[in-house]
């Protein structure tokens, strides 16, 4: 009886440890797959914000879109992808959601004039209201996890002054 | 008797475990901001044109140079081509604990990548 008291200091030593390796296991960083889908929508994400601070086009942003969703197949990731960006009068769509929507085929880039949608423009889960301030509209799944859904406007990213040392 | 060696023995276990704590713990979180970092950064060099250029050109210690200002420790640099798949390197890594961190440049179809050491 005498001994298992003693026992006491031991056993409240090794629930102290278990309770903290819990919360360090709770805690533990994210798992690889996760961490490289949320990377491949990060870059997605930055490089679709490139291609409209510079030179938006029916072939750039089809091109970007077939890169993007080759590269994310590459990692042998399922991938979805649908842009809509507000241009002037112009109004691009891209799909490729993998499926034909409202008519455009899957791995295909359109333009259409506002003329013609003076509303709204809108393609899987995608949507833009071509009279407010947003102007781009992107959807990303990377296998099957909607990594991003995002409607934004311009010129609200980080830029060169916001970089710190490494 | 019994009860010091207990006693004793309670207070070596955790030792031991605050020792595994203070060895493991920090080098993770340091490398995990190392990363983080590293990949804001080449988020925000991939908005500017000349950047992009020096990727395009495939010359990494170009790259490697004109990311050199930004970087406190140790890195080398590989530029991959998407299509060919041929790769330039520049390397000055000797460390055993090393982090890569990837971006690609989809619409000239090369991948940077950066390999930080961690000390």
């Amino acid at each position: 009886m005498k001994a298992n008291k003693g026992f006491t200091y031991i056993i409240i030593v090794v629930i102290v440890i278990s309770f903290i390796t819990a919360l360090f296991l709770l805690f533990k960083p994210e798992p690889f797959t996760e961490y490289t889908s949320n990377k491949l929508s990060e870059n997605y994400k930055n490089e679709l914000k490139y291609l409209v601070d510079s030179n938006i086009t029916i072939t750039t942003l089809d091109n970007l879109n077939s890169e993007a969703y080759d590269f994310i197949r590459a990692h042998n990731f399922g991938a979805k992808i649908c842009t809509i960006i507000s241009d002037g009068d112009v109004i691009y769509v891209s799909n490729y959601t993998g499926e034909t929507e409202k008519e455009i085929p899957n791995g295909i880039t359109i333009s259409v004039t506002k003329t013609l949608n003076p509303n709204n423009m809108s393609l899987g889960n995608c949507s833009v209201d071509v009279n407010s301030d947003t102007k781009i509209s992107y959807y990303i799944e990377i296998n099957g996890t909607d990594m991003n859904y995002i409607s934004y406007v311009r010129g609200s990213e980080p830029n060169e002054s916001d970089i710190n040392r490494v | 008797m019994i009860k010091s060696l207990e006693v004793v023995i309670a207070i070596l276990i955790l030792f031991t475990f605050v020792f595994f704590i203070i060895q493991n713990v920090p080098e993770r979180q340091m490398s995990t901001n190392i990363t983080e970092r590293t990949y804001e950064l080449l988020k925000i060099k991939a908005q500017d044109p000349s950047f992009r250029l020096l990727v395009s050109d495939g010359n990494a210690y170009n790259v490697y140079d004109s990311l050199y200002n930004y970087m406190d420790v140790s890195y080398s640099v590989s530029i991959c081509d998407g299509i060919t798949s041929d790769c330039n390197s520049y390397n000055l890594g000797d460390s055993t604990t090393k982090k890569n961190v990837n971006y690609y440049f989809m619409d000239i179809n090369k991948t940077t990548s950066i390999t930080v050491w961690i000390k």
